[in-house]
This record gives C-alpha cells, sequence and structure tokens, in this order.
C-alpha cells in the first residue's frame, strides 16, 4: 500500500525543514526575561523612587542618576542651582527630536511639570505629590527652563529625573483614557516597538538619540512568572538576564556562562510596631523586640546572607551611614529589657504578661511575598523565645489599608537609594503621621523632627552628614520599627554581557524583576560578545 | 473488571459481623484512611514539634533520625507539617464535602420529589452554576471574600453540590413513582413525612458514596488553591502550601520538601477513591454510577 | 429527515438565553454580595487610596451605587452587551479587550489537550477491551486510579522540571521562543516544540476522566445482543469492538466531552500558570492574586459563554452522529 509511505515521506520533509538550523538569535538583540509584567508603559506611575532609579528606557529627564547615584545631566546639557536651593535654571541640549519626529523644546518640559504640580492628574500620576513644592516654571527661551520652588530643599534636585511627556500628543487629552501609556513617545535611548501582552515588550534602538547610541539593535522583555522557567531560559541561551531568589544562587552558581551578581539595595524589612498601641508606647518593648530577634540568622536562611543587618533606616553603600550604631544579637538582654518595663510571667505559661494583659499580638504579612511570611514566622520562633507570643496573618495586599498599617504590627519594607532625606523624612517627622503609607509607626520626636528639617535645607555635605548620623543613633536607640535586614538583589546574567554596573537599589521590587529599579537600569550601556 | 477486584486478588479480611449490612469486609483503602484520620487527630502527641514555629539553623535538614521527612527552609520539621497538614486537609475536605453533598440532597430531594416548577427551576440553577468553569468561579469566590478556611470550604461546598444533586433527582424521582410511596399518599400521609421516611433512607447510599468521593475531590482542590497561593494562608501547615514552597527547593536538588507532601495528597486521595468505589460496588447496584469515576 | 434535526437544534438553541440571563444573574450576585467596595473594585485599590474624597463620591454617583440592585443589575446588564465589560485596573484596559486578545492561546492549547486526551483514551480502552481480563488491564486500571487523585499542578510541576530543566529536551514556558525564527517552517515548528509539554500535561490531567468513561461504556456496549449476534455469526472480536462496540460508545462519549469542557478551562488555569501561557486561564490567576474584580467577573461570563457554546456544539455533534435523533 502505498499510501502509509506517502505519508511517511511528508512527514520526513516536514521534519528535515524543521530541524534546518533556526535563525540564530541576532548578535544586536538583548533578551531580559521579567517576572512581573508593567501595567503600562508610564514613567511617573509609582510613588517609590524606581521610576527615577532608571526611567522605562522610551523616556528621558532632564537630570538622570549615574553609576554612584549622583545627578548628572541626561536632556539638560547643564543647570544652576541658586544659594537659597530655591531656584534651578536648566540649560537644555540643542537638536532634541522626539520619537515621532517633532522637535524637542523647553515648552515640553513646562508641560509635563505643570501637569504633576497641578494635582489634577494623581491619580494617573501619583508621583505628582512629591512636585507640589513647585511654585513655578517658566521658560525663559526654547532652552532654557527655569523653576521656582516654595522652600529651599536640597535633595530637590534628584526629583528632576522625572520624564518629560510630549506636549504635541497630551495636550488638552484625558490622561486617564488615553492610550498613550500603552504605545509611548519619548525622547529616550529605544523607541517602543511591540507589546504582546502577556509575552514580550519589545523596544529598538533609537537612531535619533542625542546621547550615546546603544551598542545593540533591539531590546526585548519577555515575560515568564515562574522562577524555574526563566532559570531554563537563561541556561539554554534564549534570554540573558534574569532576576532570582537569593537562595536559588546554588543553582546556578557552577553553571557554565553564567555569571552571578548580588547587588545592594536600600530596601529594609522591619516590623512595624504602631506607637499608639498598647504595649509598643514603652520604648523598653521595642528595643526588647530588636535585640530578640537574630538577624543574622535571618540574613543568613531566608536571604542567603545576601545583605545586610539593619539596626536603622540607612546601609553600609550610603554616603551617610552610622557605623556606630550596630548592637548584637542579644535574648537576655531582651528579656531584662521587658523585666525592666514591668513583664513578669506569673501563670508560668511561657508569656510574659502585665497589668493582667499577655504580652502577645497578631503580627500581620502580605500572604503574596514570600520573604515577609518567612520573616514573620522567623520573627514568631526569637520573641518566642522571651516570651512574647505572635501570632502570624497572612492579608492580601488589597485587604492592607493604610489604616491597618498604621493600627497593626506588620513586616514592612521601606528604603530609598537616594538622598537620604527621601523615605526618611516621610517616616519620622511627626507632620506625616496618618498620611497615607508614611510614618506608621506613628512616630514623634521633636529633635528628630529639627534633624530632619535642618538637614533638608543644608547644602553643607558635612553637617548633612552629621546630622543624619545622629538620626541614625536616635533611631537605633528608639526602634519606632524594628528593624531586620537589608536584602540584595541577586541576578543572574550571560557571562557575554558586559557594561553592567552595580549600584544601591530601590525597594519594593521582590524577587520577580521588573522592568524598573533593577540591575539592568543601565541596558543602553551594556553590550554582548 | 473494575479497580475493586483488583483488592479481591490482594487481600480480603473478613470480619465478625458490624452489624453494617452493606460492609462485611475491609479493605486497604479503608485502613489507610482510617490511619490517616488518626494520625490526624492524634497529631499533637505523636510529634512534640510545632509546625509553625521556625529553627533557621535546622533549614535544609535532609531525612534523619531527628527529622524522618528532614526539615524545610525554615528548618521546621517537615514530619510535623506534613502532619499537620493531614489536619487541615482532612477538616477541608470532609467539612467541604459535608456541605457540598447536604445541598445537593437538599435540591435534588426538592426537584425529584416534587417535580414540576420546582424541579424546573431548581434544574436552571444547577445548570447555570455548572457553567463557570470550576476553577474560575472558586477564583472569584475566594477573592471576592476573606481568604482563610471557612471561606474556602465554603467555596469548595458552594461549587460542587450539583452532581450530587442531578443523581438524587433522579432518584427521587424513581422512588416517588414507587408503589410504596403511592399507598402512603393514598393512606393520607404528607409530603414531610414521605420525605423523612421514605425518600430519604432510600437515598442514604447516594450521601455516603457522594460524600466519600466529594472529599477525595475536595482536598484535590484545597490543595491546588494553596499552591497557587490563592487557598489557606501560606504560614499554615497544607500540602499545597509546602509544594508551593517546594518548587524552588526542587531546582537545588532538595528532594524531600516536595516528595512527602506530594505523596500524602496521592495517597489519601486514592485511598479515598479506592473507598468510594468500593462503597460503590457494594451500596449501589445502579449501573449509571458506575459509569462515572 | 433533517425537519427533526433542525427541530432539535433549534430546540437546544432557545434553551440558551435563559441559561444566559441565569449566569449574568449569578455573576452580578457575587460581585454585588461581596463585601468589597465597589469604587474599589472598579478602580482598583491603589488607585482610589491616592483620589481625594470628592473624586470618590462622583465615581460612586456614576456608577449608580446608590441605586436598588434590580436597577444596577439592569445597567450592568445593558453595559455588557453594548460590549462594555468594564475596565481592568491591572491591565489599563478594557476587560473585553484583555480576554479576547488571550483567548486564541487558550483555544490552542485545550483543544489539543483535549484531542490528545480523547485519542489517547480511546486508545488506551481499547487495549484494555482487546485484551480483557489481562495484566495490561488490570494495570491500567491502577495506574488510571492513581492518575485520577494526582493534583494536575504536581504533575505539571515535575513534567517540567523532568522535560526542561533536567534533560532539556523541550522548552519550559512561553508559545515560541524568546529568538522567534522567522522563517515559516521552523516557525512552525518551533510553536508545536512550546505547545507539546503542556498540551500533554493537560491530555493527562484529563485522561482519568475520559478513560473510565470509555472503557464502561465500551464494556456496555459489548453486553449488547447484536454484539452476541456478531459473534454468534464467527466474526472476528478484533473486527466486533473497533466496528461496532466502539462505534455506539463513542456516541454517549461525544455528550461526555461536551460536558468535560468547563473542567478543561480549568485545567488550563494550572496548566498555563506554570508553563507561562499566556491564556486566560493565567490571566484568571493573575487577576485573582491581584484582586481585579472587573476582570475576574468578566473571566467567569466568558468562560461560562464558552462552556455553553461547547456543549451546544457537542449536542449538535451528538444529534448529527445519532441515527436516531435525524429519524425523531
Amino acid at each position: 500500500m502505498s499510501r502509509p509511505l506517502w505519508t511517511l515521506a511528508a512527514l520526513a520533509c516536514i521534519l528535515m525543514l524543521a530541524v534546518l538550523p533556526m535563525a540564530c538569535a541576532e548578535e544586536k538583540t538583548m533578551n531580559i526575561a521579567l517576572g512581573s509584567e508593567p501595567d503600562d508603559l508610564n514613567p511617573l506611575s509609582n510613588t517609590g523612587h524606581a521610576d527615577f532609579y532608571d526611567l522605562i528606557k522610551v523616556f528621558s529627564g532632564l537630570l538622570k542618576s549615574d553609576e554612584k547615584l549622583e545627578m548628572v545631566p541626561d536632556l539638560a546639557s547643564s543647570w544652576e542651582v541658586s544659594p537659597d536651593a530655591k531656584t534651578y535654571t536648566f540649560h537644555l541640549k540643542k537638536g532634541i527630536k522626539w520619537q515621532d519626529g517633532q522637535d524637542f523644546s523647553a515648552e515640553d518640559v513646562k508641560f509635563t511639570y505643570d501637569l504633576l504640580r497641578g494635582g489634577k492628574w494623581t491619580s494617573v500620576l501619583p508621583v505628582s505629590i512629591d512636585y507640589a513644592d513647585i511654585a513655578d516654571v517658566s521658560t525663559i527661551d526654547p532652552s532654557t527652563v527655569k523653576f521656582t520652588l516654595k522652600d529651599g530643599i536640597v535633595p530637590f534636585q534628584e526629583r528632576f529625573c522625572a520624564a518629560i511627556l510630549p506636549k504635541h500628543l497630551l495636550v488638552s487629552q484625558d490622561l486617564s483614557k488615553t492610550d498613550f501609556w500603552q504605545k509611548p513617545i519619548g525622547t529616550g535611548s529605544f523607541v517602543f516597538k511591540d507589546w504582546k501582552r502577556g509575552e514580550e515588550l519589545v523596544f529598538t534602538a533609537n537612531p535619533t538619540y542625542y546621547g550615546d547610541a546603544p551598542k545593540f539593535d533591539v531590546l526585548r522583555y519577555v515575560f515568564v512568572p515562574e522562577e524555574a522557567a526563566r532559570i531554563s531560559l537563561l541556561e539554554n541561551g534564549e534570554v540573558d538576564a534574569i532576576k532570582i531568589d537569593p537562595r536559588s544562587m546554588p543553582t546556578l552558581e557552577n553553571a557554565k556562562g553564567i555569571k552571578l551578581y548580588s547587588m545592594p539595595s536600600a530596601n529594609w524589612y522591619a516590623l512595624n510596631l504602631p506607637g499608639k498601641m498598647w504595649p509598643f508606647q514603652d520604648k523598653n518593648v521595642r528595643l526588647a523586640i530588636a535585640y530578640a530577634i537574630n538577624k543574622q540568622q535571618i540574613l543568613d536562611t531566608i536571604f542567603n546572607g545576601q545583605g545586610e543587618i539593619a539596626y536603622g533606616p540607612l546601609r553600609s553603600e550610603d554616603w551617610a551611614y552610622n557605623p556606630d550604631i550596630a548592637f548584637s544579637y542579644d535574648p537576655e538582654k531582651a528579656k531584662r529589657l521587658l523585666a525592666e518595663a514591668g513583664f513578669k510571667d506569673t501563670n508560668g505559661d511561657g508569656v510574659l504578661e502585665k497589668d493582667g494583659k499577655d504580652l502577645a499580638f497578631e503580627l500581620i504579612y502580605p500572604s503574596s511575598n514570600a520573604e515577609r511570611k518567612d520573616i514573620a514566622i522567623a520573627a514568631k520562633t526569637d520573641l518566642e523565645k522571651v516570651g512574647i507570643k505572635i501570632e502570624p496573618v497572612g492579608k492580601s495586599w488589597d485587604e492592607i489599608s493604610q489604616e491597618l498599617y498604621r493600627s497593626a504590627p506588620i513586616v514592612a519594607a521601606f528604603g530609598s537609594p537616594f538622598d537620604p532625606d527621601d523615605n526618611n523624612y516621610q517616616l519620622w517627622d511627626t507632620k506625616f503621621i496618618g498620611q497615607g503609607w508614611w510614618n506608621p509607626a506613628s512616630y514623634s520626636n521633636p529633635k528628630v523632627d529639627a534633624i530632619l528639617n535642618s538637614a533638608r535645607t543644608t547644602s553643607d555635605k558635612q553637617q548633612r552628614k552629621e546630622d543624619y548620623q545622629e538620626l541614625q543613633t536616635i533611631l537605633a536607640n528608639d526602634q519606632p520599627l524594628a528593624f531586620i535586614v537589608f536584602c540584595n538583589y541577586v541576578y543572574a546574567v550571560s557571562d557575554k554581557i558586559a557594561g553592567i554596573e552595580l549600584r544601591n537599589a530601590p525597594h519594593g521590587q521582590g524577587t520577580n524583576g521588573g522592568i524598573n529599579g533593577e540591575i539592568w537600569w543601565n541596558v543602553e550601556q551594556w553590550q554582548k560578545q | 473488571m473494575s479497580p475493586s477486584n483488583i483488592e479481591a486478588k490482594i487481600h480480603h479480611w473478613k470480619l465478625p459481623s458490624l452489624g453494617f449490612r452493606g460492609l462485611k469486609y475491609i479493605t486497604p483503602g479503608m485502613i489507610v484512611i482510617a490511619s490517616l484520620l488518626l494520625l490526624a487527630l492524634l497529631a499533637p502527641y505523636i510529634t512534640s514539634s510545632d509546625p509553625i514555629v521556625a529553627s533557621l539553623d535546622q533549614s535544609m535538614q535532609p531525612p534523619s533520625f531527628q527529622h524522618p521527612f528532614g526539615t524545610d527552609h525554615l528548618g521546621r520539621d517537615m514530619f510535623s507539617r506534613v502532619l499537620y497538614g493531614t489536619r487541615v486537609s482532612l477538616m477541608v475536605g470532609i467539612c467541604a464535602a459535608a456541605l457540598a453533598v447536604l445541598l445537593g440532597v437538599a435540591v435534588g430531594l426538592l426537584a425529584g420529589y416534587f417535580g414540576g416548577l420546582v424541579d424546573s427551576l431548581l434544574m436552571r440553577l444547577v445548570d447555570t452554576i455548572y457553567s463557570p468553569p470550576e476553577t474560575i468561579l472558586l477564583m472569584v469566590l475566594v477573592t471576592m471574600f476573606t481568604r482563610n478556611v471557612w471561606t474556602i470550604i465554603l467555596a469548595i461546598g458552594l461549587t460542587h453540590w450539583m452532581s450530587t444533586a442531578r443523581l438524587v433527582r433522579s432518584e427521587a424521582l424513581s422512588i416517588r413513582q414507587r408503589p410504596f410511596v403511592e399507598s402512603a399518599v393514598s393512606l393520607g400521609a404528607g409530603d414531610g413525612y414521605i420525605l423523612l421516611h421514605h425518600v430519604l433512607p432510600n437515598l442514604f447510599y447516594i450521601a455516603v458514596i457522594s460524600v466519600t468521593l466529594m472529599t477525595a475531590h475536595a482536598i484535590l482542590t484545597e490543595s491546588f488553591l494553596s499552591f497557587l497561593g490563592l487557598g489557606i494562608p501560606p504560614h499554615l501547615p497544607s500540602w499545597g502550601n509546602m509544594l508551593n514552597e517546594a518548587q524552588r527547593d526542587i531546582m537545588r536538588g532538595i528532594w524531600w520538601t516536595c516528595l512527602f507532601p506530594g505523596m500524602m495528597i496521592v495517597i489519601t486521595v486514592l485511598s479515598i477513591n479506592l473507598l468510594g468505589a468500593d462503597l460503590k460496588k457494594r451500596l449501589a447496584p445502579v449501573r449509571e454510577m458506575r459509569t462515572q469515576l | 429527515m433533517d425537519q427533526n434535526l433542525a427541530a432539535y437544534v433549534l430546540r437546544r438553541v432557545l434553551q440558551i438565553p435563559p441559561l444566559l440571563l441565569g449566569i449574568s444573574v449569578l455573576t452580578f450576585l457575587i460581585f454585588y454580595l461581596s463585601p468589597v467596595d465597589p469604587v474599589i473594585a472598579y478602580l482598583g485599590l491603589v488607585t482610589v487610596q491616592k483620589m481625594p474624597v470628592e473624586d470618590v463620591a462622583k465615581v460612586e454617583k456614576q456608577l449608580g451605587l446608590d441605586q436598588p440592585a434590580i436597577i444596577r443589575y439592569l445597567a450592568w446588564l445593558e453595559r455588557i452587551l453594548h460590549g462594555d465589560w468594564g475596565f481592568s485596573y491591572i491591565k489599563k484596559r478594557p476587560v473585553l479587550d484583555v480576554i479576547l486578545e488571550r483567548f486564541p492561546a487558550t483555544m490552542l492549547l485545550t483543544m489539543t489537550g483535549y484531542g490528545l486526551s480523547a485519542l489517547l483514551a480511546i486508545l488506551l480502552a481499547l487495549a484494555c477491551a482487546l485484551r480483557a481480563g489481562s495484566r495490561l488491564d488490570a494495570y491500567l486500571n491502577g495506574m488510571n486510579y492513581i492518575l485520577y487523585s494526582t493534583p494536575t499542578f504536581l504533575v505539571a510541576l515535575l513534567a517540567m522540571l523532568l522535560f526542561s530543566v533536567w534533560l532539556g529536551w523541550l522548552p519550559s514556558s512561553r508559545m515560541v521562543s524568546v529568538a522567534e525564527p522567522a522563517a515559516f517552517w521552523p516557525n512552525t515548528w518551533d510553536r508545536i516544540r512550546h505547545l507539546i509539554l503542556p498540551a500533554c500535561i493537560l491530555a493527562v490531567s484529563h485522561l482519568a476522566v475520559f478513560f473510565t468513561y470509555i472503557r464502561s461504556s465500551l464494556q456496555e456496549s459489548m453486553r449488547e445482543d447484536y454484539i452476541l449476534t456478531a459473534r454468534a455469526k464467527g466474526l472476528d472480536e478484533r473486527r466486533i469492538i473497533l466496528r461496532h462496540a466502539l462505534r455506539n460508545s463513542l456516541l454517549p462519549f461525544i455528550t461526555q466531552m461536551g460536558l468535560t469542557i468547563p473542567l478543561l478551562i480549568s485545567g488550563s488555569v494550572v496548566v498555563e500558570s506554570i508553563f507561562a501561557w499566556p491564556g486566560i486561564g493565567r490571566l484568571a490567576y493573575d487577576a485573582a492574586l491581584r484582586a481585579d474584580y472587573m476582570l475576574l467577573m468578566g473571566l467567569t461570563l466568558f468562560a461560562s459563554l464558552l462552556v455553553i457554546s461547547g456543549n451546544l456544539l457537542a449536542d449538535v455533534a451528538y444529534a448529527l452522529a445519532d441515527p436516531r435523533v435525524k429519524l425523531g
């Protein structure tokens, strides 16, 4: 019978064609596997500083941060700051074009900053809150812009990293309904090409870019939520860089052609101990908790040793770090502190009491963050040894309201790699009690308020360093949140990639890998050998 | 050959008469389940390790005399975790199954006995709830209402009563037409009396079989929800949660955090299913039921 | 003859609108009864927290939240029928667009998995029937039970680890390679390679149900009188099974296939999540994890629609195949 023979022949042909060498990856493509897909390409959609750390590559700002996290010019060629830090004048580079061919000018800058400080679009541009301090923006000429601030806040300079939006495309548009955020046009190093939802996001190098041209043509982000799948893609060469959980390092330690990078991050984890809640009003209780938690063990087991123990909100990479605030794990001291605070175990059940109340509380952790859950469980074990009973409770993020954050003990995380004023001002100053996610411990210390306010208006760097070091000393002694650890972000990258620069990373990026705030902050400077 | 016949070739012990007509023999499935229940109940006495408390210095220990199933990444003893997980899974499974069967019997009874408009409406309801795929409906319910053990039991129960309802309905329908019911009606018995004394006892076997098979299904469902992170809160021991945490460990060659919970799920569900099949064979001579697993 | 068929199909189709209505009521009811604040459901917690209070009140008015349930239901229903299925706050796009975009990927996966599952089930059941009473039969039965008792995610995870991570034979995720081949045949082969593992897992997860059904259906057919007649006539056993028993068992199997469509979409949630397949199963998982209520509601409706259409197709296929229906 000839029919089976024909079928066989046809199959063989198909197989032969299929086995033909598949088009090998173009030399000029950079592929990165992300664990979480961005919702849109809005560069100003976060209240955190991940958006200033590195913008979505389609955009650029007046300034940007370099590998030392210092401000360098981007769209601006130079800028001046008045001595009282209230006036900024930016001189823009000439000849910059938007990716659709239109000319870029100071009008676009004024347009963007007016949107931000106007307060009308806070739901679309939540970062607007940071720009309310701008009193006036004016275009002196098509390539000069002058900003006048209400107060001379020294660290405000960092906020000029914000992406500039095209006036000719967005003026008189409803920002909440436009599809610009899905198909953006900017002045950055890459042009948006295509977005296949759930699969990949593709950019191509911008031919009219005003800065150094990227050394490759196509930048592709693929979305792979499962870590094992990302690792497998990296190992067979389909992608060039991934982010992994620190605990997965042993899997890739000896892998051929792959290099592991452990990048420090300013992200610190702590137990929020709301100052208005019993028993946390007593400083001794908070200190006892800080002494009772074995932070080294948490760092070693939960974060595979990648990171640093936290005694305060700044880590050793930071220029304002105070190395003298460290204290060691001391459960005996914790017990003494609790005894001093008047706690005794009168009924022998292993839990301390005072005034008839057990020293017991619920510790909330966001159920989608595995490392915070692990911290909660580790804290439970450690605190039980000194007579404090904790019940971990998992809640999803939509159940954790801002209200809850300030009224219940929770495993919290904050931190910023930028100026020490950033984050710390909002976390410890009295006027932020009750505002959004800030100052969840309801901490109020007039000395701290004074330091924070004077440090942000002084331009003397040495003076500021002393101020912030004093702040850290006070906080380490007060422990409004019981600081635990700083984590590092760990990445596995093909060893053919050059141009990687490690620097202190921003908070809240998890272990999946997002489009901002990761080791690929300077991907336009990477090259493949 | 039905699976129960396989067992017939292996073991069959004959017990002295237990007074229960249908169950003269004990099968391996029953033994496994009984021991699981026992283990679950006695968990706090068998192991002194608290399944929630961590001992970070003991992290990732392979199985040893001290830790028969090894420890996980937080140093928690896997043996006690698996044991406590039995409690959670069995409790969720049995409660959800009981709820589902209760609802199913109630609805099926009313529909089958009263027929007519009641029947139509109730069966439309069954069709309606059957339409959204079970997983999606579950995920919706679990997300829209808070996420704890009780809402999970409720959600699973509320999405699984339909098959029992259909079975009960057809059985109730046929029972209603039987002579003894007709004579009861002609003797003046009220509906309630007939339902309680004549119809319900004859449905007993369906309820028992349904609860058994539903428990197996509920345990699988709960483990799948917990694996995705949508089920039991992650710090509590549940086999699904443990498998979720074990995903990363396997890549490093750490097999014990995955093997034991996985094995427990399969063994538990398998023995419940075998029990159910056995019950079906002994209690239900109805051909219709046999074509379904 | 055709008149009866047409009448049957018409009757079936007419049963659908009340069902759809019922589903819409059910979906709305879940939404209505849930303790979630509808404004938060509509816009997402993060957005609402950033909004000033007056804006929240404005949105409440806009959504008609102060009105009685019936009015809200009817308004919602009208929006649905006009194609406004709400706005997904995590995807920042209309729900219907998001779903329709991901739908073809799921169709590809589930249809392939389904077909494989049915094929495999039939082959295995035939093997059992041809060698009734042998060790193969008992063995397959045992494996069937174990398979039925194993959660799909476990099978998926282990398969991915074995075939992708350790052996490296098949890709572990996505529909197509990152460096997508440009030429047609290599591209198709690449896509097939990516489809194999998830489709097989989906097939295996469904196998137990299909296998049991066909097997007992075959067994029943074998007990029918006409089979006895055939045997008496001296026909070869194999021929009997393949030509007669199988055909008659396949008929009710079609209905069974239709009935288990919901299970298939259920199964795709797990498989798509583990294999990073960009379909609606994974979309549902993302939506549940990040509490995007509008998307979840939309998915419930959409999935129900799929199931209903699947059932309709199965019934019509059955009607076409079964001569008894044609002849009335």
